[in-house]
């Protein structure tokens, strides 16, 4: 057994319109306050079941932009976390960084740090684009910034990208892919833009300032996007993920194929599960940046709330994040977790949708067809 | 008991905010019948309160005691009425109860036109109609030009109308005068056998079924037996009285007199509005005129949209009928919708009211199917059926003819707008029968109408061809053989038999046409395509599609979006309950009643 680790660093130099993520635009930070709550907190877990005694496998720096914290503030938290838990031999480590914030001597450090996958906020190439998106880079910086992470020896390189963004044109969507490509990234993030409530651009829907493109353009999008990046070396293998076999991002498939993960940091979420996949726990820490600080000060942990997660729900988150993944699940696979076969479970579900052309089933797995991509959310409801 | 030259009865006929509820409250007040304090709680305008929720469409009576300027007591009854043409018939047996009525004209708004049909109603019935300029103190008023529109459009004497504010207190006083003055007293027939009108009904978990009676002849006395002469029903009265509007117990009411009897009679459909109450000992040879037991005009399905409310639903439509004896219902199934009942209702309102109590007293979540009239069929084999349900019509070979109820519709519309009526009810395959002027500048029109043509949006349409001054009541003539068909919606190709219904044929494309548009705006995009046709037997006439979603997908999914994620999946899945399942399409409980809302 092992777990994946997620720390939150929830700050950024702005607030991006189009984000819901729990950040926080600022101009200075708490930096080592900061790390010494993320320790803090990772002690009093390191004591607990169920992290006690088991190694980390996966860790991701997220945020905001973890690329602000200076590479010995992230060293630290590794150290820790080699401490407290004991990495295993080929733990990923990945770090979040706005192609803006970095420069070789960081990407240097990061990378002698422990860091050794690098994730970069590419966004589009576009300048008209990162403008609507509010970005504080330019294409320029993340050509540097590809270029200089390559240098610092960095393998593992991916790359953010957005598209149907208002204004955007199918032409934009062929070209962003055709530069990110030739940077020679391992691994892009495809995502489509949504408009998430609490954001400045849900607010301007709202008030008809900012038109989301029509569903037959995003869902043009979509598919130049999971037909193009294939084309190029970088097979689909998650709904907004493409990477060549062995490089997908080992830290986010924990999540897709529904195991335990420990998060750290402002905001972040836990799941643990139980041995026997009976139930699980979900809690969350406290999002505000200064109620966390004070919270692991007092108490060495800063759950905001937690919710128990039964068996039947375990069951379907299982089969709703496995079914993200293009590869979907094996049934084998589900009945070794639930002690129950899957058809017993879901087959009533799972037949109309086969036949329907919206999910694939062979003999050993289950999987969304091309046309169940465009619609995984109304598929997986069906089995809520 | 009260001398019948000392009774007053009256109601208060006004368009919604023209002031009657502040103009009962005034009378209340001036006459004692409720404090200062009490009226600061706004007693009427609870009730008001109540019937806007669709709770109370029953009318209610208040008995108030006046000291005239004659100096003698009198005893004012003041009785209120409800007011839409599905519940006319209650409106009338109200009126039935008073000789008078003040009819209540907003000063700065002038006559509106839903007071009409009140009027024309309080005038048939012989009433006199005292006028009342009300709300004199606002900056807007006119009073000479709503003195005009009352003559001309009303077609009363407004010379000697009551001038009032009744926000102001102002004109109170005369108002009470004219009604002593103005309004006849009751005949006094007191030596004849007891005849009392029921004009309201309700049912209490307590005593039984309450009713509000008026008493024509005889008298009411506490422990004689009683007799419902429509119903045939008996019972004994145990108690009686009247409200002020407390509830005031009494051992006799009188001729004229107005008030509440409970005879241990456990179900409103055994004591009618309209129906004669009197002695079981000594019987009226004759009842008071206009007895009609009312008779459900349309028909629909009432169906739980989860099937495992269909119990909970039953139950709820049995304590409704509790209070509505015009409410009926059996159990049916549909092949669509599962388990569920056919109701009969007296119009659409009516409908629409006991499908709104059902779900918000009840918790119920309902799929109601079009409404429909009920066809009587004759059969080759010489059969006659009647039908509610279009679905269950005999396959086409086995019927002979179908035939169609038609009703009489007499509508009383100002001169103006003459015309446009006429149009709306040729449209609507009616047949004058008479056109007559009925004073200054009202019309009485009579057709001949099929009953389907009236009942769903005929009323909607009359009041808007005539910025609603028409005002429509009609009965039921007979059924007539007519070219009809029966036309399915068929979804992906499956007929859905809660959508079927029986139309003329020369409107069948027409109303295909506009049925499979409406259904397509009302069904919302999913997974697959769902096609849309309207067929008469084997042939298609019209057909839509919904195309199927396009894009329906979270792009993160990542640690801290799962718990948020399986709350959208979950709410997503909670709206579909709301919808139901027919083959592996999901139609919104809206769908089913495309047909009323072809038009909007």
């Amino acid at each position: 057994m092992g777990f994946s680790l997620y720390i939150h660093i929830p700050y950024c130099e702005s607030k991006c319109p189009y984000c819901d993520f729990n950040s926080y635009g600022v101009s200075q930070w708490p930096e080592v306050e900061y790390v010494d709550a993320l320790v803090g907190e990772m002690e009093t877990r390191a004591r607990t079941a169920p992290w006690a005694g088991q190694r980390v496998k996966t860790i991701f720096f997220g945020g905001g932009t973890p690329s602000l914290f200076m590479p010995a503030s992230i060293a630290g938290v590794i150290q820790a976390a080699d401490r407290l838990f004991g990495l295993v031999p080929d733990c990923e480590v990945t770090l979040e960084a706005n192609p803006g914030t970095v420069d070789q001597s960081k990407l240097v450090d990061l990378r002698a740090a422990g860091v050794n996958r690098i994730s970069f906020g590419a966004q589009s190439f576009n300048p008209a684009i990162l403008k609507v998106l509010g970005r504080i880079h330019d294409a320029e910086q993340t050509r540097q910034a590809a270029s200089m992470a390559q240098r610092a020896g960095f393998e593992r390189l991916n790359l953010d990208l957005i598209f149907a963004v208002p204004g955007q044109q199918i032409e934009d969507v062929y070209r962003d892919i055709a530069v990110a490509t030739s940077l020679g990234p391992d691994h892009i993030s495809a995502y489509n833009l949504t408009f998430e409530e609490k954001t400045i651009f849900f607010t301007a829907m709202k008030r008809g300032l900012i038109v989301p493109l029509s569903d037959d353009e995003q869902a043009a999008m979509f598919e130049v996007v999971r037909t193009e990046l294939p084309r190029r070396g970088y097979p689909m293998y998650e709904i907004s993920n493409y990477a060549p076999a062995g490089h997908e991002a080992r830290h986010n498939l924990s999540y897709w194929r529904a195991e335990s993960y420990l998060g750290l940091g402002a905001g972040a979420h836990s799941c643990a599960l139980d041995d026997t996949f009976s139930q699980g726990v979900r809690w969350w820490n406290q999002p505000l940046p200064s109620r966390y600080l004070a919270a692991v000060a007092e108490r060495g942990i800063a759950e905001e709330g937690r919710e128990l997660i039964e068996k039947r729900k375990l069951e379907q988150e299982f089969v709703f994040l496995n079914l993200r993944l293009r590869a979907g699940f094996e049934f084998r696979e589900f009945e070794r977790r639930f002690g129950e076969p899957f058809d017993a479970r879901f087959g009533e579900v799972t037949a109309p949708l086969v036949q329907g052309g919206l999910l694939v089933r062979d003999k050993d797995r289950l999987f969304l067809s091309d046309r169940g991509l465009e619609i995984a959310d109304s598929v997986f409801a069906q089995f809520m | 008991m009260t001398a019948p030259e000392l009774l007053r009865n009256f109601s208060i006929i006004a368009h919604i905010d023209h002031g009657k509820s502040t103009l009962a409250d005034r009378l209340l007040e001036r006459t004692g019948a409720l404090s200062k304090r009490e009226l600061k709680e706004q007693f009427l305008d609870s009730m008001e309160l109540e019937r806007e929720r669709g709770i109370t469409i029953k009318a209610r009576s208040v008995r108030l005691n006046y000291v005239a300027r004659d100096g003698k007591s009198y005893v004012l009854n003041l009785i209120d009425t409800p007011g839409h043409v599905d519940f006319a018939y209650e409106v009338s047996r109200s009126l039935a109860a008073c000789e008078g009525a003040l009819l209540v004209v907003d000063a700065s708004q002038g006559v509106e036109a839903q007071t009409l049909a009140n009027v024309y109603m309080a005038l048939d019935h012989g009433l006199e109609i005292i006028p009342v300029i009300n709300k004199i103190d606002l900056p807007g008023a006119d009073v000479e030009r709503t003195r005009n529109e009352i003559e001309q459009i009303v077609g009363l004497d407004a010379s000697n109308a009551i001038l009032t504010s009744a926000k102001e207190g102002i004109g109170i006083d005369e108002v009470l005068e004219a009604v002593v003055t103005r309004i006849p007293a009751p005949p006094a027939n007191g030596a004849r056998p007891l005849r009392a009108l029921v004009f309201d009904s309700w049912y209490d978990p307590y005593e039984g079924v309450i009713s509000l009676v008026r008493v024509f002849d005889g008298e009411l006395r506490r422990g004689m037996r009683l007799q419902l002469m429509g119903t045939g029903k008996r019972g004994e009265l145990m108690r009686l009285g009247f409200f002020t509007p407390h509830e005031q117990p009494a051992d006799r009411l009188g001729p004229g007199e107005v008030g509440f009897i409970v005879a241990g009679i456990k179900d409103v459909a055994d004591m009618r509005v309209g129906d004669t109450v009197t002695d079981a000992d000594r019987p009226a040879s004759e009842p008071l005129a206009g007895f009609k037991e009312l008779k459900p005009m349309v028909f629909a399905g009432l169906y739980p949209t989860e099937a495992n409310q269909y119990t909970a639903l039953r139950d709820a439509i049995d304590k409704l009928r509790l209070n509505d004896a015009s409410l009926v219902f059996e159990p049916e199934t549909s092949q669509a919708l599962g388990f569920g009942f056919r109701a009969g209702f007296l119009g659409l309102l009516h409908m629409d009211i006991a499908q709104e109590r059902l779900e918000r007293e009840f918790g119920l979540d309902l799929v109601v199917t079009a409404p429909t009239v009920a066809y009587r069929v004759r059969t080759t084999s010489g059969e006659t059926k009647i039908v509610d349900n279009p679905s269950r019509l005999p396959p086409e070979n086995e019927i002979e003819a179908i035939e169609e109820p038609f009703i009489l519709a007499e509508i009383h519309v100002p001169e103006a707008y003459l015309g446009a009526v006429m149009r709306l009810c040729e449209e609507r395959r009616g047949v004058q029968r008479e056109l007559r002027y009925a004073g200054h500048q009202r019309v009485i029109l009579s057709y001949e109408m099929p009953l389907a043509e009236i009942v769903f949006d005929f009323y909607d349409r009359l009041k808007s061809v005539s910025r609603g001054y028409a005002s429509l009541d009609y009965e039921f003539l007979d059924f007539r053989p007519e070219h009809l068909v029966k036309l399915d919606i068929r979804i992906n190709g499956e007929v859905v038999d809660a959508l079927s219904m029986i139309v003329h044929r020369d409107r069948a494309f027409e109303r295909g046409r506009a049925l499979c548009e409406k259904m397509r705006e009302l069904i919302p995009r999913q997974m697959f395509e769902v096609a849309i046709q309207a067929a008469i037997g084997a042939r298609i006439i019209a057909r839509e599609s919904v195309k199927p979603l396009r894009k329906n997908v979270t792009a993160k999914c990542y640690g801290g979006d799962i718990t948020r994620k399986r709350k959208l999946l979950e709410k997503q899945k909670e709206g579909k309950k709301r919808m139901k399942q027919v083959g592996r399409v999901e139609i919104p409980q809206e769908a089913f009643l495309a047909l009323l809302k072809v038009g909007e």
